[in-house]
């Protein structure tokens, strides 16, 4: 007995000392070792983004989801639909009698990411509206990462069928080259806007694979060290595509339009203003073609706590008006403060619950003072 | 190309793989690094490796006829094929812009074969003599036009505008060429070198044109010395992952250290007056930081991959933070140019031994010229002034002769050199503020900023950064070694190594900056 526990022992140290545990022990220190170094020196916010890849070719939220989203200044739960809304509620798309639909169209910051959704604009316009005495709802098609084109697919293969009143798109200085990167629209030689790719899905075959495991979940909702590594490659990829996109679409337009300076007719915004604009026209044509209502809501950048800035390129005259342009950045610039805090500063920079409050009285105040919504109020 | 660019980790990829299936043919290997460099250094403007090609020709031809050899006329022939036809093929891409340049190359080329056969006329002395100044208005002329041109138009404009001539500068709107001062300082040192006699001159050109355009240290050094760097052409090497770390650890520098603290001194230094006193503090010392980690981050770089070629190059950097004195200073810091200008400035000078004011004035000369090497801009002719100065005072004062001969204990020599090491970077750093200003209007907003009082919040950021930069250094202390990884238990150095490998991959900065010597 002595000398069989003698002789498992010798194996145990020969298995402890032996390569295998090494190559066993090593790569797990050198994790253990990156989270810790992540964690101590730079704080990574952790906020997996469970998209995957809808029947029209582009993103749509995963189905049936819950998870966590923290960084160092908040935490936030994310729920999903059974159509990969975040929403806690179904919608059917046939429309109940008498009510109003608003559908929305944006990024994550139309999603909500960072805040909770009692906290996010489209539940607070929501309930604003019902509290108002609207009989509307709102519907939040919005995905993260999305670009003006990817809301113009949305909308036309999913938002429509919601039969919506109103449809509002965002527009924030990331659509611009969202746009290039996704090729999924190009301005002809004729300088009309035409379909280039039917889809674009980005690396979603392969987290589709990856979601189905709950090892890959957990380390997607807990590990500092992959958000980190994560963010910084997807920028990279990110910025290379465009790179590698913007001057084939630029020469796209050139050829049509015969001007070389590829900076030029959108003045400062050049070709992917140019280009963001055009789909915006197409959103509102194509909305109104289906009996709905179009406007931008202008979403701000902040540079700082009190520097809260446009980004975008400026309109031509009358353009703002046409498209039913709303920006609250004059709100957002009245309200900052070295102790008020619009948007987060050590996440992604999306809109605090304060910053949600304040996008949304102003939108709901503009929509009130155009009366776009009076047929359905009480 | 950068070397903390994808690109240049492409083409360093690319390399090393056909370097490898080089290692038995030294003559293939040669080629290999030259065409390699040239597409490094073309990959800025391929139009400014007619400078490097016209300055291999001129410096091989010169350092022959230094020991008497003579071209043929066929090889005169062949020198001048060369260098017209790469500038014609060079110049295709642009030729609508810059063709007309061309004509340059055509003119120095017919100067070239007049006065060449003439030079052989002279006595031996006389010709060597001859040759070196012929050597010196070139490569002098080539940098001075590049680098100095509008600078010194635009300077005679204001002095003569000041006394009520207005001139109209003539400013041609010289773009500067990536690490002109870096490769025209090189080869003059060498035929320096080869006048001398201290070195024999090359005798293969295609080694010597490798030499010259060595992509590691081409663009920012550090400056080699043709008796070191040479002769390590003459045999194959096998490339080796030896230099990896070397590389790794300047590459944190860049772009962990100085890529982060770049922000904020940007943005102190381009409004001094909104900042308080405490972030005008901070920035200056960012600044030391910055520039010391982009520099020394971008030699350790080069040495890295030279030695991952299988070759070594001279160290640039030497703990330069930790000198007690200017001179003890300016022996570590950027040691390549400080060695240079010593060797082929303040020694012909009369260095020290023509007396003591003699001596002053050739400090000051070498200092004020070492600071126009930086750039044509008077704040680096102040700085250099500067360091001058200081270099006169603390000679006068005997520092270096009292650190030489001081008694007492141990502990107080250390407390002596704390000491003198802190005020040693307090002076830097005001140089370093000279340095930085855009203008004397800056450094005026500075010295007004500074109003005594002090926080240490504008510090804290600069801190993370300065800190692990720091203990590696204090480990380089501790181990008198400036590679100490070696001498450190294995467990240690695998998490040093580790927490550069996840800088890197999580601190690095997302904006890529430019080396800032890649402007000097």
């Amino acid at each position: 007995m002595r000398s069989e526990t003698a002789g498992m022992e010798y194996r145990l140290a020969g298995f402890v000392r032996s390569k295998w545990m090494i190559w066993l022990l090593v790569p797990l220190y050198v994790l253990l070792f990156g989270e810790a170094f992540v964690r101590l020196m730079a704080p990574a916010p952790v906020m997996p983004r469970y998209v995957t890849g809808a029947a029209y070719g582009v993103r749509v939220g995963m189905p049936n989801m819950k998870f966590s989203q923290t960084t160092p200044e908040t935490r936030a739960e994310i729920r999903t639909n059974s159509r990969g809304i975040r929403a806690d509620r179904e919608y059917p798309y046939e429309k109940p009698a008498g009510t109003c639909r608003v559908v929305l169209l944006g990024d994550s910051l139309l999603v909500g990411y960072e805040v909770d959704l009692e906290d996010s604009f489209a539940y607070l316009l929501d309930r604003k509206l019902q509290a108002a005495g609207y009989r509307c709802e709102v519907i939040n098609l919005a995905v993260s990462g999305f670009g003006t084109a990817e809301m113009l697919v949305a909308l036309q293969q999913e938002g429509f069928k919601y039969h919506p009143d109103l449809v509002l798109f965002s527009s924030h200085v990331t659509d611009l080259d969202d746009n290039i990167r996704s090729s999924l629209y190009r301005i002809d030689g004729t300088g009309r806007l035409v379909r280039d790719q039917r889809e674009f899905l980005p690396g979603i075959g392969v987290s589709d694979e990856l979601s189905k495991y709950a090892l890959y979940r957990w380390l997607a909702e807990s590990s500092q060290l992959y958000s980190a590594i994560r963010e910084r490659s997807a920028q990279t990829i990110k910025a290379a595509m465009v790179n590698i996109r913007r001057p084939q679409a630029a020469v796209q337009t050139d050829k049509g339009t015969g001007a070389r300076d590829v900076a030029g007719p959108a003045s400062a915004g050049g070709f992917p203003w140019m280009l963001n604009l055009k789909l915006l026209e197409e959103a509102q044509r194509v909305s109104e073609s289906n009996h709905a209502r179009f406007c931008v809501l202008e979403l701000p950048f902040s540079l700082s706590r009190t520097a809260i800035v446009r980004m975008l390129p400026e309109y031509e005259p009358g353009e703002a008006q046409r498209l039913h342009v709303f920006s609250p950045l004059a709100e957002l610039r009245a309200a900052a403060g070295p102790t008020s805090k619009q948007f987060f500063e050590k996440g992604h920079g999306h809109l605090t619950p304060s910053g949600n409050r304040l996008v949304t009285d102003y939108f709901f105040g503009e929509l009130v003072r155009a009366g776009w919504l009076d047929p359905w109020k009480n | 190309m950068l070397f903390n660019s994808f690109v240049f980790a492409g083409f360093f990829a690319g390399f090393l793989v056909l370097y490898w299936l080089c290692r038995q043919h030294r003559w293939s290997q040669t080629a290999l690094i030259l065409v390699g460099s040239y597409i490094f250094y073309g990959w800025w403007d391929e139009r400014f490796l007619i400078l490097i090609i016209t300055s291999t020709i001129t410096d091989f031809v010169v350092m022959l006829g230094m020991i008497d050899r003579r071209l043929t006329p066929r090889e005169g022939l062949a020198f001048s094929a060369y260098l017209l036809g790469s500038s014609v093929l060079l110049m295709l891409p642009h030729w609508r812009e810059t063709g007309w340049a061309l004509w340059f190359v055509v003119a120095y080329l017919a100067a070239g074969w007049i006065i060449y056969p003439r030079l052989f006329r002279l006595q031996e002395a006389a010709r060597k003599r001859a040759l070196l100044i012929y050597i010196l208005c070139v490569d002098l002329g080539v940098l001075g036009v590049f680098k100095y041109f509008n600078f010194f138009a635009d300077s005679f404009a204001t002095a003569a505008a000041s006394v009520g001539w207005n001139v109209d500068a003539v400013t041609l709107n010289v773009v500067l060429p990536v690490g002109i001062s870096f490769y025209t300082f090189q080869t003059i040192g060498f035929c320096i070198d080869v006048y001398r006699g201290k070195t024999r001159p090359p005798v293969d050109f295609m080694r010597f044109s490798a030499y010259v355009a060595f992509f590691p240290q081409l663009v920012a050094g550090p400056i080699e010395r043709g008796g070191h760097l040479l002769p390590q052409f003459a045999v194959p090497h096998t490339p080796s992952l030896q230099g990896s770390w070397l590389f790794m650890w300047g590459l944190y520098k860049k772009i962990v250290i100085a890529d982060n603290l770049a922000p904020f001194v940007e943005s102190v230094f381009s409004n001094p007056g909104a900042a308080s006193s405490a972030e005008l503090a901070a920035a200056v010392v960012a600044f030391a930081f910055q520039i010391y980690c982009d520099f020394s981050g971008y030699s350790d770089m080069a040495r890295g991959i030279a030695r991952m070629l299988g070759f070594d190059i001279i160290l640039n950097f030497n703990l330069p933070y930790i000198a007690r004195t200017p001179s003890e200073f300016w022996s570590r810091w950027h040691i390549s140019l400080s060695s240079w200008l010593r060797d082929y400035l303040y020694v012909p000078l009369g260095g020290n031994r023509l007396g003591t004011l003699l001596t002053y004035r050739n400090l000051m000369i070498t200092m004020l010229l070492g600071g126009l090497w930086h750039g044509a801009a008077w704040t680096f002719v102040l700085w250099g002034g500067f360091h001058g100065a200081i270099l006169v005072v603390y000679r006068m004062l005997g520092v270096d002769e009292w650190l030489r001969r001081r008694q007492g204990s141990e502990a107080v020599r250390r407390l002596q050199d704390a000491a003198l090491v802190l005020l040693m970077f307090v002076l830097v750093c005001v140089g370093w503020l000279l340095f930085r200003a855009r203008d004397m209007n800056t450094v005026a907003a500075f010295f007004r900023g500074f109003d005594g009082t002090f926080s240490f919040e504008p510090f804290r950021s600069v801190l993370f950064y300065v800190v692990p930069l720091l203990a590696f250094e204090a480990l380089q202390v501790w181990k008198g070694k400036l590679e100490p990884l070696p001498e450190i238990p294995g467990f240690v150095r695998m998490n040093i190594q580790l927490f550069v490998i996840f800088g890197l991959l999580i601190l690095a900065s997302t904006k890529t900056q430019e080396f800032i010597y890649f402007a000097f």
